[in-house]
């Protein structure tokens, strides 16, 4: 197996036959390596779900991989009744999915600019987004929350956008330093004979995005959703430094909360946890398809 | 997938209409880049001139703040440490994720688990991470341990000992971000045009020919992004710090720049401080990039 | 089952506030009426919020007109919350506060002086645990805020083990000495593979509340001067009870060295320790984990009894709008009515002398040890520059003197004392 093996099969098979006890034992070995290299990155995933199911006392008292005396399904029901957890998985949704499409769009553009065409002050621009990285966002933190609290805000109790879920992802549809590299970076990869034929045929830039480059970019785009969505997901320090009302809170707040000061309620942190993963464990199945088919430049052709 | 030929529509001075279009597409980003970074950036600048305590009108210091860093040992413990992750986790972390990419991308039965398996860390709480990893390096129980013991190594205090603390931590967050980067890298494989492997099958190349000659250059663009992902995401290193620290705090051995300036920060009241301390290790981090941004003609294909 | 039915009553009451600040929106708006609300922010976990909130809900009834919101979060992200809220000019109008960290706040004037709604209301401050109230007034007779609940360290004691042994329970006549050998009678290697398997005591060494500044204070020392200017951590006793937990572990080795436990949790809760000396916290955890719990005094040391006692306060934001209803909140937390609510947690000690005289001594086996300790306990330190100066301090103890033991006490205190003197006095 070469590593255009998923684009060879889309094709005709050229390969020049090999033995088969030969390729037989190649793919065994590489199953065999593959598996176990899997199990050994899901080890504390399985520990999540062991001890979800385990009794308190026996989460630190047995070793960690063990299984646990009885499946302790409590331990779900007396998490999801700790908190209001509908109305945070409903939150959560909200925010990840707003932030997933308005990284997709704004970021998107962005590469386009960056990658296919030509403006005055294009390398220093890019330059300045990075740099928005760089920065550690603890030092961030106050300067923004104080931007935050002096934008008017029509429908907030207080006027300005603490308390409300805007400064949470409002900024996902002015571009992001991430999404615009990693896209401009896809963008690159794609022939630029592509682009100037379509240009040839009369089409404007926003036909040659919307026709040439967002299609052949789905595995990057792909990749943008999943890592937005899951950043989102997972963030706690933003909504909890900019939400104050319990009903506004996201699942990852509610599940900080049995961390406890002293001793952690390790059973009920873990269902949770476990609980508030479902979501990015479908998208990812469901995304990771599109890194295998999707592409077929050789479509193009045509 | 065809390029359906659009309508005929005539547009004067391709070029002028070209810049036009750009600061359409940049929109967006650019009203971000004014509305929501500059002004909380460059706060942070001003800051780092004042001592402020968070809670009472800051006072303006100069640059007292640098010259105190240079002669802080915490500080320049962190950046050592610092520096040590970024040394040793980005070029194992890069080089690993590039050839579990290369294994995954293939189409087997079951590839969708396989990879999922290996996704699962990034999407894994770090708490329950750090925790099973803590397992791992434990002194007496841990698994790290019992192996190596069936080896004859005597038994180290991974977390504890100063010296296998950090490399310790490393291998944790390589572990951790592995699956990141490969995801860039499964993307990556995929845009590469399968013309290219027909054009080197025909010159005669074989799996070592098609990849140094066609795999390896067409993926460099995600080499060269991943590569200033993790530069700049290993200067930030905190939680894996922060979680695996244990027990209490980071020491002398752990300590890193993001963990000084939260410290300072936040727990000491002392936020203009940290915010010198942030702009110290963005100048570094700037300087860096910049050159590694000068290296791309040298080695990026783009197509 | 009656301790998770009255959880899951306290916690339908959670879920509701959710259509509560809808609702008064709604009346706020549709009637007119002059409706006050603020915001009082605490950490906690699920149990400790859903606890909060039952006394607020009966603040509410008692009066109609002010609607208190909670919001919670978990104690390390509590104070970036707080401080990126106070620095940003929005912070909720009560928020909660541990005593130590208490002087950092307090002199950046951003608390509220309650002192004129003291006098005013003629408000009786003995009625409330002496420390307590210590810890949030001023040298100036400002009064910056309520003690709301207390934390006491205790010794903890599994019944089983100390009966499989023939060990007499700990009680009020037990020393350093008496400890010592009781524990070398509980510390068993009990499969004879040459590694400890139960453990005579357990405590935790990274924070000086635990378990070693009691042990500094039995011996006659102390931490902090008075003035908050200076340690007093190179005196001989000071030094002297440092050493004494070092010796613990590494010299008698009858308490786990602490990287064996840092990342599995509490060795007693895991039945691998016959004791623990930590504080009130733990007691439902503790009975959560199904252990014969049985609770004593901390043993005394050559000076005499002592152990730690650390407030949790409530105080009121400078700029709250709303200073006379935060105000009558904030009466109300330390009101018997709350503090009866908030001692069926187990989780602290009322700060009503009523509350503790009366029902809370009588509300759980072992709930009188508590409330006997207050007599001889010392105050948690509360100083200037708390968090950075146990940062410096706990590096080098962690790293030199329990964690392993490259250093004796001494010499650890002696490595960190001039800086600590200088970071104090800079203050």
């Amino acid at each position: 197996m070469d590593q255009a093996s998923a684009l060879a099969t889309l094709a005709p098979r050229r390969r020049p036959r090999r033995r088969p006890w030969a390729r037989i034992g190649r793919r065994t070995i590489v199953y065999a390596l593959l598996i176990a290299g899997g199990l050994l990155m899901m080890g504390p995933f399985l520990w999540m779900m062991a001890t979800s199911l385990k009794t308190r006392a026996e989460v630190f008292g047995s070793p960690p991989l063990s299984l646990p005396s009885g499946a302790h399904w409590e331990n779900y029901a007396r998490m999801w009744d700790a908190l209001p957890f509908s109305t945070f998985f409903f939150n959560s949704v909200k925010l990840a999915l707003l932030n997933t499409a308005g990284q997709l769009v704004s970021s998107s553009m962005a590469a386009f600019a960056f990658a296919t065409l030509q403006f005055r002050f294009k390398g220093p621009l890019f330059g300045i987004l990075l740099a928005t990285l760089i920065i550690p966002f603890q030092v961030v933190l106050v300067p923004n929350f104080i931007l935050y609290r002096i934008l008017p805000h029509p429908l907030s109790s207080s006027g300005n956008w603490i308390n409300t879920h805007e400064p949470l992802w409002v900024g996902a549809w002015l571009g992001g330093a991430f999404g615009t590299f990693l896209l401009r970076q896809f963008f690159l990869t794609i022939p630029r004979e592509l682009a100037d034929a379509a240009r040839v045929d009369g089409a404007n830039p926003l036909r040659i995005f919307w026709h040439v480059y967002l299609p052949l970019a789905r595995p990057a785009l792909a990749t943008l959703a999943i890592f937005t969505f899951m950043w989102t997901w997972n963030d706690l320090i933003d909504p909890l430094i900019y939400l104050r009302d319990t009903e506004l809170q996201t699942v990852t707040v509610g599940l900080s909360l049995f961390k406890g000061q002293f001793v952690g309620k390790w059973p009920e942190m873990m269902a949770g946890a476990l609980v508030s993963l479902l979501p990015m464990i479908v998208l990812f199945v469901i995304a990771q398809k599109h890194f295998v088919r999707g592409i077929t430049l050789s479509g193009l052709k045509g | 997938m065809t390029v359906g030929p659009a309508r005929a529509r005539r547009r004067t001075g391709p070029l002028a209409s070209e810049a036009r279009w750009a600061w359409f597409f940049l929109a967006p980003t650019i009203l971000g880049l004014v509305l929501l970074s500059a002004g909380p950036i460059l706060a942070t600048l001003a800051i780092s001139l004042t001592s402020w305590d968070l809670l009472q009108a800051p006072r303006l210091v100069g640059l007292q703040n640098f010259v105190d860093l240079l002669g802080d040992d915490r500080f320049l413990h962190a950046l050592r440490n610092t520096v040590f992750y970024t040394v040793t986790s980005v070029p194992l972390g890069l080089a690993l994720a590039l050839g579990l990419a290369l294994a995954l991308n293939r189409t087997i039965r079951g590839i969708a688990w396989i990879r999922t398996a290996y996704f699962l860390p990034v999407v894994t709480s770090t708490v329950a991470i750090s925790l099973v990893w803590a397992w791992i390096y434990s002194p007496e129980q841990g698994i790290l341990n019992q192996v190596l013991g069936l080896f004859g190594v005597p038994a180290q205090r991974w977390i504890s000992d100063p010296f296998w603390a950090m490399p310790a931590i490393v291998v944790m967050a390589v572990w951790q971000g592995l699956g990141t980067n490969v995801i860039i890298f499964l993307a990556g494989l995929q845009a590469i045009p399968e013309e290219y492997y027909d054009a080197a099958q025909v010159d005669g190349a074989g799996r070592w020919g098609r990849f140094r000659h066609v795999t390896l250059p067409m993926l460099t663009p995600s080499i060269f992004f991943t590569g200033i992902l993790s530069l700049i995401g290993s200067f930030q290193v905190f939680d894996q710090v922060y979680v695996l620290a244990r027990p209490g705090r980071p020491t002398e051995a752990t300590t890193t720049v993001v963990y000084f300036i939260y410290e300072n920060g936040f727990r000491n009241f002392k936020m203009g401080y940290a915010s010198a301390a942030s702009w110290v290790l963005f100048m570094i981090v700037a300087l860096l990039t910049a050159l590694y941004f000068r290296s791309q003609s040298r080695w990026v294909h783009y197509g | 089952m009656t301790r998770s039915t009255a959880r899951l009553g306290a916690l339908r009451r959670v879920a509701g506030i959710a259509a509560l600040p809808v609702i008064l929106a709604f009346v706020a708006a549709g009637c007119g009426q002059a409706a006050t609300t603020i915001e009082y922010s605490i950490w906690g976990d699920p149990a400790e919020l859903a606890s909060q909130q039952a006394i607020v809900d009966a603040f509410h009834e008692a009066n109609p007109s002010i609607t208190v919101k909670v919001t919670v979060s978990d104690w390390d992200t509590y104070w970036d919350k707080l401080q990126t809220g106070l620095a940003g000019g929005a912070a909720p109008d009560v928020f909660a506060m541990d005593g130590p960290l208490f002087p950092d706040f307090q002199s950046r004037g951003v608390l509220l002086d309650l002192k004129s709604y003291v006098e005013k209301d003629k408000y009786d401050l003995t009625q409330l645990a002496d420390q307590g109230v210590k810890d949030f007034t001023t040298a100036d007779g400002g009064q910056y805020g309520l003690p709301r609940d207390l934390n006491v360290i205790v010794l903890y004691y599994n019944k089983a083990m100390f009966d499989e042994a023939g060990v007499a329970y700990p009680d009020d006549t037990w020393d350093w000495a008496k400890l010592v050998e009781a524990a070398h009678k509980l510390t068993l290697d009990k499969d004879g593979d040459g590694t400890t398997d139960q453990w005579g005591l357990y405590t935790e060494t990274t924070d000086m509340e635990n378990y070693w500044s009691s042990l500094v204070w039995q011996n006659g020392g102390d931490i902090i001067a008075p003035d908050g200017k200076s340690t007093l951590l190179g005196s001989e006793e000071a030094v002297g009870g440092l050493q004494f937990l070092q010796d613990l572990i590494w010299k008698e080795k009858v308490v786990p060295e602490p990287a064996l436990f840092a990342e599995t949790g509490d060795a007693f809760e895991q039945g691998q320790a016959a004791m623990e000396a930590n504080g009130s916290w733990l007691v439902p955890t503790l009975e959560a984990a199904g252990i014969e719990l049985g609770i004593a005094p901390l043993p005394q040391g050559p000076a005499g009894r002592a152990t730690s006692v650390n407030p949790t306060g409530a105080v009121v934001y400078k700029d709250s709008k709303n200073p006379d209803a935060a105000w009558l909140f904030v009466k109300y937390l330390a009101s018997p009515a709350a503090q009866e609510k908030l001692m069926a947690l187990k989780a602290s000690l009322p700060v009503s002398k009523e509350v503790l005289a009366g029902p809370y001594a009588a509300s759980f086996d072992g709930a009188q040890v508590f409330a006997d300790s207050l007599a001889y306990a010392h105050l948690k330190p509360s100083f200037l520059g708390y968090n950075e100066f146990t940062a410096i301090l706990q590096e080098e103890l962690d790293t030199n003197v329990f964690n392993e033991p490259k250093k004796t006490a001494r010499d650890a205190i002696d490595t960190v004392l001039a800086e600590l003197n200088a970071l104090l006095a800079g203050q």
